[in-house]
């Protein structure tokens, strides 16, 4: 039987609860039914008149539902933040507060505003005013001594409505709660953004299944481990809604600690990320995962797999292929396998598209076509990888005919690895703008904005100009070399000259080599006869994120 | 400037304009010089000489570095100099940058504070210096 909202209150306080005893009428053979095939609602029965509770309840109780006295306004006040009604017979005239006023505060809450009341009135002149109250909520009214069949069978009729009514709302209502929260937690739990590693570009998407309670399950992430090396995983927990949800986010959580302990064996984290699942949920949880392990200084892609489906790669030619590797069994199935550390050598500006097979399966076709399906849109797909996961999103495989969520993420190793600027110039005080000005550029064209652009130009001029004051003699023709090299965290930058240092004279001794030392943080001079180097580095600006 | 070798392959800048322009004048009794663009140890002499261009009977000197993109330890190794000379002359220095600027960055990198760099423009650096030396008096 559908949920009711009845709630039992218990115990001494509510003792006047209890029907009162009071001998039935005979009950029509209609309500008669009613009662008995319908689950129960309460009625709120207001009266100052203990004869007129009595009344009430008699004429009421064939209806078979569960009958609430107030023997005041208050008290009808204290029983409505408790208990739902599905209708209020209401007494007009009442010492306190008055049948109106609890008429206007029943309309004013939203909790309450939808309860019907009937007013109930032994004087005619009340009858204005009850009309009045009509715009307050009231539905009805019944003159004293009423007629017991009549208002019964409005009472019955409420409670009807409100039965029908109630199931809707329950229902909507836990529908649109279920998909609230699961599309809430998804979006919690998926990364805000991508961490921003200068030379991988990546894009991600993630979208629900055709109902929105589908929501859950189909997840990706992306770990900066080191200054060298991104980890990216793309996942499907089994199951959808608010518990896929949940699950989904330990898992991403406990795939976060062990990839940042073991960093270049995802064959390892998975072993590890297996036995974890299935000691913490047993069977409760079962996952698909492909965890993959980016070299950004261009060693093969290192990647393990769990049930899930492979990753497709797009080479720089447009050549297209799926990163193969034995099957092994999801996550939570058996605590004893072994994942195995697959690696694949890809060329520079390969692009990997890493998806949950929510965007290749369809009810009605094979896996294979989904999969072929795929593999043709990302070989026709535009090179920019947010476009490249739109549009795939939106052709594969048909817009509404995704029946299961998905999630893909696109990353791409760009063709310079280390982006590296070599400058020689004439050492004159000229260069030094000239040399601060290309690495301003350089820092714009291969940065993420999280250059502290002024202290490396700051820096590059300064070692710049004591190479040009103080390295050489009088004699012309010299030149000093400038090289800036970007990792993805840092800056690194050389000033080489053929001459030798000399800190600056008189009071101004080291200026330039103070502003350095302040502005960088790492600063080495090298002298050697042949001349002379200063080494610096500057780290880029905010931590990555992923580096929690 | 000569010819320029890069090992990157697209070597040769542009000849650009001056790196700064520099101006000086008299308001109000103070020197008030005024560079728009960079200073680096190629155009810091060409400042130096303009800020040291003062007559005996000025009250001092307004830096106005307000549309300066750019200094370095030339100029601040100039501010020292000047600050000290201007001082024994009983003539007062103040400069004027924008208070997120990289100007206002270097010169707090070397300690310049507020008696130094602490107006907003040079209307209130002039009328601090008017101040300062009639106190004086």
């Amino acid at each position: 039987m559908a949920g009711t909202l009845r709630r039992e209150p218990r115990g001494p306080a509510q003792a006047d609860d209890q029907p009162l005893a009071i001998p039935s009428t005979p009950a029509t053979g209609e309500l008669r039914s009613l009662s008995r095939s319908r689950a129960c609602s309460s009625i709120l029965l207001v009266d100052d008149n203990e004869d007129g509770l009595r009344a009430l309840h008699a004429v009421l109780e064939p209806l078979g539902q569960r009958l609430v006295a107030a023997r005041s306004g208050e008290d009808a006040l204290r029983r409505l933040l408790r208990e739902e009604f599905a209708v209020i017979l209401l007494d007009v005239r009442m010492p306190g507060l008055d049948g109106l006023e609890v008429a206007r505060y029943v309309s004013s809450r939203a909790r309450t505003r939808h309860i019907p009341i009937i007013f109930l009135t032994a004087h005619a002149q009340d009858v204005e005013q009850v009309f009045h109250a009509y715009a307050a909520g009231a539905v009805d009214y019944v003159v004293k001594p009423f007629d017991p069949e009549v208002l019964r069978s409005k009472v019955a009729v409420f409670v009807e409505l409100q039965r029908e009514r109630g199931e809707r709302v329950r229902e909507a209502r836990a529908r649109a709660e279920a998909e609230a929260i699961a599309g809430t937690l998804q979006q919690h739990l998926l990364p805000d953004r991508l961490p921003s590693v200068p030379t991988l570009a990546m894009a991600a998407r993630y979208r629900p299944g055709e109902r929105a309670a589908r929501v859950g399950g189909d997840w990706y992430d992306a770990i900066v481990l080191s200054g060298s090396h991104v980890g990216v995983a793309i996942g499907d927990v089994v199951g959808h809604g608010v518990r896929a949800a949940t699950l989904m986010g330990e898992l991403r959580a406990a795939l976060r600690a062990y990839a940042v302990q073991e960093p270049y064996e995802p064959g390892t984290v998975l072993t590890r990320l297996n036995s974890f699942v299935v000691r913490t949920h047993g069977a409760g949880m079962v996952a698909t995962l492909l965890y993959m392990v980016i070299d950004l200084d261009g060693g093969p892609l290192r990647f393990a797999g769990a049930g899930h489906v492979p990753a497709l790669a797009r080479g720089a030619d447009g050549a297209t292929r799926f990163l193969d590797h034995t099957p092994l069994p999801p996550l939570g199935v058996d605590e004893h396998t072994t994942f195995k550390t697959w690696e694949a050598e890809l060329d520079a500006g390969t692009t990997v598209l890493l998806f949950t097979d929510g965007l290749v399966e369809r009810r009605d076709e094979s896996i294979d076509v989904g999969l072929c399906r795929l593999r043709d849109a990302l070989a026709a797909g535009p090179a920019e990888l947010e476009e490249l996961c739109s549009q795939i999103l939106a052709e594969v495989p048909g817009g509404s005919l995704l029946q299961d969520d998905a999630a893909l993420l696109a990353v791409r190793l760009s063709p310079v690895r280390s982006p590296r600027l070599e400058l020689e110039v004439p050492a004159e005080p000229e260069s030094v703008s000239m040399v601060r000005h290309r690495i301003e550029r350089w820092l714009a064209q291969t940065g993420d904005g999280r250059d502290d652009v002024l202290a490396i130009k700051l820096a590059v001029s300064e070692a710049c100009a004591n190479a040009v004051e103080h390295a050489y003699g009088p004699e012309s023709g010299h030149t000093l070399r400038v090289i800036a090299e970007r990792s993805p965290t840092a800056v690194a930058l050389q000033v080489l000259d053929g001459g030798r240092w000399r800190a600056r004279r008189g009071s101004q001794r080291g200026l330039g080599l103070g502003i350095i030392d302040q502005l960088m943080d790492g600063l080495e001079i090298e002298r050697t006869p042949a001349g002379t180097t200063v080494r610096m580095r500057k780290e880029c600006e905010d931590e990555c994120d992923g580096q929690r | 400037m000569s010819a320029m070798g890069s090992a990157e392959g697209s070597p040769d800048l542009p000849r650009r304009a001056p790196l700064a322009r520099i101006d000086s004048g008299e308001h109000e009794g103070v020197h008030l010089v005024t560079v728009e663009g960079e200073l680096d140890i190629s155009n810091v002499g060409t400042l130096e000489g303009a800020a040291f261009d003062l007559p005996n009977e000025a009250l001092g000197v307004v830096l106005d570095l307000s549309a300066t993109s750019y200094i370095d330890s030339a100029t601040l190794g100039l501010l020292f100099k000047l600050r000290h000379a201007l001082q024994r002359r009983g003539q007062a220095l103040r400069v004027v940058c924008g208070p997120e600027s990289s100007a206002r960055r270097v010169l707090d990198l070397a300690g310049f504070g507020s008696d130094l760099a602490g107006e907003r423009d040079c209307g209130e650096a002039i009328a601090a210096i008017r101040r300062e030396v009639v106190v004086h008096e």
